[in-house]
């Protein structure tokens, strides 16, 4: 029962391992305290951003918004965090606000506006990336030391950053979920004619999506600030795709309804090392982009192959 | 023939739904025009009515999914205005919808209940006051055979249906409508069904039901409505009518309509197709037909009985899971819609603008898509040719657009149907299949179709016409094979394709007696 739930996310696991063992033979130094802060750490940012990508796949839409807030955020925290704890949790608290503003823009104009989220969250992209050059024109900015090492330090082999990706995912994310309006994203993914009629209230479940989902993308801002402790307003850009990679490849259904935490965290963590094993493997930075495109496509055609094989064909053209 | 034109009010009763002059049109159509319909508490209503007659029209204004454009609900003898499925829900009406309002995705408790699950600390769904509450509800009914866990999309099609009816019953309605909700149960689910709704009955719970099943009727309702074209034509007790008189209130007066002489084909003459046990998805479960040149054959039926998937199978679009295909005496091996072209097989299918036209394309382009190889050389369409074959089709089926470079969304329905044609006559097909080719089309654009489709048999074509208009198959077909549940229940041959036939054969009522024909014929 609990591996036939859990199957769409088996790829992702199965890929990461594999990744894993060849780093780690590659470079043994990995199975270390500081190995394991570097991983954990190089991949939390997006797969908070893949959380956020997820909450808004799940009703059907997609959000090319999310790097847009991911390099909002970091601008807003890096510019104004200043010294004092009190300024900090402000800021924290004033970042995540704007990710939840980011995400309201986006629902209700997808809710109430009827325009396609694509192209919604494309000009909203733009939008949000123009604040956050205004807020930081040039990339710099600072941010305590206790704020970065609270977050990306290491307790023994424990990383910090896997505290804050498991608080953010069962304390915020998971609760959320798990209550009617959790059922409702899921529901109206899955079917909205049938949510409208079982009287979901579609546009209401909608624009939560989207506010949870901007909230989300904020936290991976914030996380990404005190890993580099400075403020770019473009750092974000990268974010936007890989989340969907990440959301696809863990397991989710592009077209709504289906799709659990587990396998995008899990994917966003391979896509986010794949860079560093690539580099150990001795592949030329020339060619690091080729492989990691070819290496996505293998695994999703490998992922597939046996979905596509039993259905109509009408009816796959159709979904 | 005596009618009870008044509502027989069952003593004692007070009215609990009341629905008054109310009329709906869709783009011109009227699906229902100041029709009336009033349900008394505590009472099993039955809604009856031939394809097209309002009843679904009418199920979606009471459970708030369409506004009426006219007309006044009163529930309990307050009036209503039902802004949304959510409205309908908060006054006590709780519906099962005919196309299924579930998630595939989700488990079977959890769409039973989606929207009130029971909750508890911040908000949380509480599991295991969730199974207890599906466990109440599935021994109300006796059923244990469905796992609540279980996902919806591994359900077969009638436990798919029970949960729907669950999910309805889960809002302990003071008015539940099922709208063909027993469509796909079997027997023994429905006698439980309906035992279980006649102990809602005595607690007052009022049930409309719509069902094609005149057994089921008359076993289980206490009164029935008949409507036609949108009216109201008669509530009767359920055993106030025979099953003749309700047939002929269902079908009315009947408006003739002139059709082309049909082509005489001939008992000896070869058969063009020949299909043997065919089977595809869920509900075509082993047709055998054939069709002779200058033949049209009717397939008619209550709507969703497989006709949709048999066309869609002959046409290589659905796999086929059982049976064979032989054109003009070989086996066809039709897999996909090319092959199904490249055999001469076309279809004029059921929705014209998602699967028969390119709506934003011009007239031109969509009439020469399927034919562009024949008008030019290596890979090049020669503009001369093209334009001079576009015109001499539209002139050939009296196209009504102003100029061929319109897009095709620009034309009425009837010449939009009519590109859909075009494209197909040059490929040199010989079997034309037809999906309902003139719903929604005007009665001049009509007439001009069934003088295309007796063109096509003079041609020596041969043509499969499903319609959900009677009259047409009557005026159009030598053959009607009726079906019902994935197969064919009868074929009528000649005089004995009549309405009446039709319709008690789509029914199961088993043939009106000639006696009874004549006293339909003679009270009209």
């Amino acid at each position: 029962m609990i591996l036939r739930r859990y199957k769409s996310s088996l790829l992702a696991i199965l890929a990461l391992i594999l990744l894993l063992g060849y780093y780690w033979y590659k470079q043994p130094l990995i199975l270390s305290p500081f190995g394991f802060r570097l991983l954990a750490n190089q991949g939390t940012t997006l797969a908070l951003a893949a959380l956020a990508q997820l909450t808004v796949v799940l009703t059907g839409g997609v959000d090319l918004s999310v790097g847009a807030i991911v390099g909002l955020a970091n601008a807003i925290a890096a510019t104004y965090m200043g010294d004092s704890p009190f300024s900090v949790v402000t800021v924290v608290l004033l970042t995540l606000g704007a990710g939840a503003g980011a995400g309201l823009i986006n629902g209700v104009l997808v809710a109430y506006g009827r325009i396609q989220p694509i192209i919604v969250t494309l000009a909203t992209l733009y939008i949000y990336s123009g604040f956050a050059l205004l807020i930081r024109p040039q990339p710099g900015g600072s941010v305590p030391s206790y704020y970065a090492t609270t977050l990306t330090g290491s307790w023994g082999y424990l990383p910090y950053s896997l505290i804050v990706l498991l608080v953010v995912t069962l304390l915020f994310r998971l609760p959320i979920m798990r209550s009617r309006l959790g059922t409702a994203i899921y529901a109206v993914g899955d079917n909205p004619g049938g949510a409208h009629m079982s009287g979901i209230k579609v546009n209401r479940t909608l624009v939560s999506a989207y506010v949870i989902g901007g909230v989300l993308a904020a936290c991976a801002g914030l996380f990404l600030t005190a890993q580099t402790t400075s403020g770019d307003a473009t750092i974000g850009t990268a974010y936007t795709l890989n989340s969907v990679a990440a959301v696809v490849f863990g397991g989710a259904i592009l077209g709504g309804g289906r799709g659990l935490a587990l396998g995008p965290i899990i994917a966003a963590f391979f896509i986010s090392i794949i860079i560093s094993v690539l580099f150990a493997a001795g592949v030329s930075s020339f060619y690091q982009s080729v492989f990691q495109g070819g290496i996505l496509i293998f695994v999703l055609m490998f992922g597939n192959a046996w979905t596509l094989r039993v259905r109509n064909r009408l009816s796959v053209l159709r979904s | 023939m005596a009618l009870q034109q008044e509502p027989a009010r069952p003593s004692g009763g007070k009215t609990l739904l009341s629905a008054r002059g109310i009329s709906k049109s869709f783009g011109g159509v009227h699906a229902l025009q100041a029709a009336n319909f009033a349900c008394e508490r505590g009472e099993i209503h039955a809604l009856l009515g031939a394809n097209g007659a309002g009843k679904s029209t009418l199920v979606k204004i009471l459970s708030g999914v369409q506004r009426p454009d006219a007309g006044t609900i009163a529930i309990a003898g307050e009036t209503v205005d039902f802004a949304g499925p959510t409205d309908a829900v908060a006054h006590g009406v709780a519906t099962v919808f005919q196309e299924l309002s579930l998630f595939p995705h989700r488990t079977v408790a959890e769409n039973i209940f989606i929207g009130h699950e029971p909750t508890g600390f911040l908000g949380q769904i509480s599991q295991s006051r969730l199974r207890a509450a599906v466990g109440d509800l599935f021994a109300s009914l006796g059923v244990d055979h469905i796992r609540p866990n279980a996902l919806v999309a591994d359900l077969s099609l009638s436990d798919r249906q029970l949960v729907e009816i669950f999910k309805a019953l889960s809002r302990k309605p003071r008015l539940l409508i099922l709208d063909e909700g027993t469509s796909a149960l079997g027997r023994k689910e429905v006698q439980r069904l309906f035992a279980l709704l006649r102990k809602l009955r005595a607690g007052g719970t009022s049930v409309i039901f719509i069902s094609h099943r005149m057994s089921e009727i008359r076993e289980f309702v206490d009164r029935m409505t008949v409507f036609r074209n949108g009216h109201h034509v008669a509530t009767v007790a359920a055993n106030a009518a025979s099953d003749a008189e309700i047939v002929e209130m269902m079908l009315g007066q009947r408006v003739e309509r002139s059709f082309p002489t049909k082509t005489v084909v001939s008992e000896a003459e070869a058969p063009l197709l020949e299909v043997a046990g065919l089977a595809a998805g869920s509900d075509l479960k082993g047709v055998s037909l054939t069709v002779r040149r200058g033949e049209v054959l009717g397939i008619a039926g209550l709507e969703g009985q497989g006709q949709g998937t048999l066309l869609l199978t002959l046409f290589g679009a659905y796999r086929r899971a059982a049976g064979t295909v032989r054109i003009d005496g070989a086996p066809a091996r039709i897999g996909t819609p090319w092959q199904a072209k490249a055999r001469g097989i076309a279809l004029i299918p059921e929705d014209r603008k998602t699967e028969g036209l390119v709506l934003p394309m011009s007239v031109r382009e969509n009439i020469t898509f399927s034919v562009l190889a024949r008008l030019g050389r290596f890979g090049f369409v020669s503009p001369a040719k093209e334009r001079r074959f576009v015109e001499s089709m539209m002139q050939r089926l009296a196209v009504k657009a102003a100029s061929m470079g319109l897009p095709a969304r620009s034309l009425s329905g009837g010449n939009q149907q009519k590109l859909v044609l075009a494209k197909w006559l040059e490929t040199g097909a010989d079997v034309f299949l037809f999906y309902d080719p003139t719903r929604g089309i005007d009665v001049g654009t009509k007439q001009a179709f069934y003088e295309l489709i007796a063109g096509l048999t003079r041609e020596g074509k041969g043509v499969v016409l499903y319609s959900t208009e009677t009259s047409e198959l009557i005026g159009l077909c030598q053959r009607v094979a009726v079906m019902d549940d994935g197969r064919i229940a009868e074929t009528l041959e000649g005089d004995a394709i009549t309405e009446e036939n039709i319709l008690a054969a789509s029914l199961r009522m088993g043939r009106a007696r000639p006696d009874e024909a004549v006293v339909v014929e003679a009270a009209q």
